[in-house]
């Protein structure tokens, strides 16, 4: 295919021209309480070509099927001949490498009967049902994918890889007198079939939570130190930051920017594996590596593709990542993490006479300025210690009061296995992973009820 | 390749459907008036239904391997959901129009002039206008075992614009349809007037509004009192007067507008979810008389009547 690609590529008249072709085999079933929904198989084959004439600018082609490259090729270079981009775009250099890592994993799930999916979900099923009688409701879904990317550049750049990911997502719904708690999670985890193998206890779990819910109240409403769980502090520090910090935006925050307090250490890296944002290289070639943004709560640093490195005379940081040949490459985060600090949760929650901590963030809505973390499940704090139970309410503030606001972070740092995609307008929806320990932020709003 | 796969659903003793669907859509993108990259997309593929001892199974493909399609949908429909279905037979099926020749005939230098003119109208000093058209012709076909073979062609016509100035929101707005936005339907441009009245000063803005329906394109900019004056009278027969009031409630700002020309007043608050429920607070519950967020007269444009006033 690599041989194939490059011929097309030798046909094309521009300054550069690079060919991304995708084969993509995507598994999927899903259960609604006791019953199977579905059970879906698809293939997914098609490619991007982008040709870049000096002094016009890009022309981009992206199509379905594998057997007219070369005239995808010369439709590219047609369109490019019409921009005037002003300024010119270009590209910062990048050695051309050849990388040949399409190893298919061990258990490959393609060979695995679609039957086999049916059983997990039985599995899965029973032994969330088992757990108690108050569960009276599961929404399952296992997804399993293998893609295979072949890219070749102008420049020499030959790179073929394959990519294999299982990803198991739960709502558990338990139910009393009349009150109804759901407990919501998703691990997604880089690999084989092996990746829908031991998830009991993980069900399980889900649905004890659910169970607990139920005995949980609202949250006292008011402002008041918060603490986050590794989980929520992952999901708060990417909702505030991560496209700031994607330097191809017209809003990217400008080095040297005082974004956070002492405490607030941020970095984005694509080497952390096995993890859903590692990569080996972007989809431009440039080799993936870690890169420190914030540091003492300065920007540092910002994430770059060629094009938008070429453009702020910063380097290249191997972020350029598509979501499918159906997408040019844009810049977007990987694996998003904010550093570890010292101590432990306990440390954090010593000295709150009465605060809220945070256990499962279910989202993050922004407005402008204002960012409300949706929270699922969460404890109060009383006199330094987790308290009783709280569900459904949103934690609010200005970014200056969720970053300027953090006067602690633990050293318990994990990543989130959870399924967590980063979508970002028509650049669609990328695999990530956020990661964090637990951190403290002065005060914030808490209230706000969910239905 | 749509008789092959529905010959080999039936050899296979199932029953099946298709959906076959292929696109061609070309996007230019215009900055400050100039186009600064243009981009193309070419896709088809086809989803498979099977119907085989009561159990469904689906399968999609955008390559040509039909043996693969049906034997990954009918390999799903072996564990797949129990499922109870007939198929529609061949009849008669009306003729609706989908496809405007002249979107879909419409050539990139036509597309990017069209993109011009928007930008045109929008450009002011110091502002950022992007504009994006997107013209997509495609085609849709549907078939089954029991013999039904459908299919309609398409063209969409989605003209984006976005515009950012320094200390202003960047505003969004949207047209998309099956036919051009030519000259007939620009001049349709809707202007929409409101007036603000808050802390003893008024406000003016203009709001340009690009075609009608499901049309969405939605600018507003600040105007000037002369300019709202000689359009006003325009608006004669499509006003609103209402007086708003809005009251801070914890993070929240309810916004109360009481109407002047009618006995009705409404509430509304922005909730930083929409999976929130609004909640009245303890002042405005006793005066509740029922949620109206889904209530179309209750939108504006259709409150809007004939209005000798101000």
């Amino acid at each position: 295919m690599l041989d194939r690609i490059a011929e097309a590529l030798r046909s094309s008249r521009a300054d550069h021209t690079d060919i991304r072709c995708e084969r993509a085999w995507t598994s999927a079933a899903a259960a609604r309480g006791r019953r199977v929904e579905g059970l879906t198989r698809h293939r997914d084959a098609g490619g991007v070509v982008r040709c870049l004439v000096h002094g016009r600018g890009w022309g981009i082609v992206s199509f379905t099927g594998l057997d007219r490259l070369g005239e995808m090729v010369t439709r590219a270079y047609e369109l490019a001949l019409a921009v005037h981009a002003e300024p010119a775009p270009a590209l910062a250099p990048v050695p051309p490498r050849e990388l040949l890592l399409a190893h298919p994993p061990a258990d490959d799930p393609r060979g695995v009967p679609l039957a086999e999916r049916r059983r997990v979900l039985d599995t899965l099923t029973g032994e969330l049902f088992g757990v108690d009688r108050r569960v009276v409701d599961l929404q399952l879904a296992l997804r399993d994918e293998v893609v295979e990317r072949w890219y070749v550049s102008s420049e020499g750049a030959r790179i073929h890889e394959l990519r294999s990911e299982g990803t198991v997502a739960a709502v558990a719904a338990a139910r009393e007198e009349g009150v109804v708690a759901r407990a919501v999670d998703s691990v997604a985890l880089r690999g084989g079939w092996e990746t829908m193998r031991g998830h009991e206890a993980w069900i399980r779990a889900v649905g004890a939570r659910a169970v607990a819910l139920l005995a949980a109240g609202r949250p006292r409403v008011g402002e008041m130190p918060v603490v986050l769980d590794p989980r929520a502090a992952g999901v708060m520090v990417h909702a505030a930051l991560a496209h700031q910090l994607e330097g191809d935006l017209p809003g990217a925050l400008p080095l040297g920017a005082a974004v956070g307090s002492e405490h607030l250490t941020v970095g984005d890296d694509p080497s952390a594996s096995p993890l859903r944002g590692t990569l080996t290289v972007d989809d431009e070639g440039t080799p993936a590596q870690p890169t420190l943004l914030v540091q003492s709560g300065v920007v540092v640093a910002r994430l770059h593709s060629r094009a938008s490195a070429a453009r702020t005379g910063e380097a290249p940081t191997g972020n350029a990542r598509a979501a499918s040949f159906r997408h040019i490459p844009a810049v977007r985060v990987t694996n998003f993490h904010l550093g570890r600090g010292t101590g432990s949760r306990e440390d954090l929650l010593a000295g709150i006479r009465l605060g809220c901590y945070i256990e499962d963030a279910r989202g993050v809505q922004v407005d402008g300025d204002r960012l409300a973390l949706v929270v699922g499940e969460g404890r109060m704090i009383r006199d330094g210690r987790l308290a009783e139970p709280v569900r459904d309410f949103l934690v609010h503030g200005t970014r200056a009061e969720w970053l300027g606001g953090i006067e602690g972070v633990a050293g318990d740092f994990t990543w989130n296995p959870a399924a967590a995609m980063c979508a970002r307008g028509v650049d669609g929806a990328v695999p990530v992973t956020d990661g964090a320990p637990h951190v403290r932020v002065r005060r914030l709003h808490v209230g706000g009820l969910l239905a | 390749m749509i008789p092959q796969l529905l010959e080999r659903v039936r050899r296979a003793g199932a029953l099946g459907d298709i959906v076959a669907k292929q696109d061609d859509a070309l996007v230019l993108e215009l900055e400050q008036g100039r186009l600064v990259r243009s981009a193309a997309l070419r896709e088809r593929g086809v989803n498979l239904r099977v119907l085989r001892e009561g159990r469904s199974g689906v399968a999609g493909a955008t390559d040509d391997d039909v043996e693969a399609l049906v034997e990954a949908a009918l390999a799903a429909s072996e564990d797949g959901a129990p499922a109870e279905f007939s198929l529609p037979e061949p009849r008669p099926l009306p003729r609706v129009v989908t496809r405007i020749p002249r979107a879909a005939a419409a050539a990139a230098d036509e597309l990017r002039f069209l993109g011009q003119m928007v930008g045109d109208r929008l450009a002011a000093d110091g502002r950022v206008v992007r504009v994006t058209v997107e013209q997509s012709v495609g085609s849709v076909r549907s078939a089954n075992t029991a013999g039904l073979d459908a299919g309609y062609e398409t063209s969409t016509l989605a003209l984006l614009a976005e515009v950012a100035a320094p200390d202003e929101l960047v505003v969004r707005g949207e047209v998309i349809q099956s036919d051009l936005p030519d000259g007939a339907t620009l001049e349709r441009l809707v202007e929409r007037l409101r007036r603000t009245r808050r802390d003893g000063t008024e406000k003016f803005a203009r709001t340009v509004k690009v075609g009608s329906g499901v049309q969405r394109m939605e600018l507003e900019e600040p105007t000037t009192p002369e300019l709202f004056a000689a359009l006003w009278p325009l608006t004669r027969e499509r006003r609103v007067r209402k007086r708003r009031y809005a009251v801070p409630e914890g993070s929240l700002t309810w916004e109360v507008d009481e109407f002047m020309d009618r006995t009705l007043v409404l509430a509304e608050v922005e909730l930083p979810s929409a999976e929130l429920q609004p909640q009245p607070p303890a002042w405005l519950a006793p005066y509740v008389v029922r949620e109206v967020t889904d209530e179309a007269e209750y939108v504006n444009v259709n409150l809007a009547r004939p209005d000798a006033g101000a």
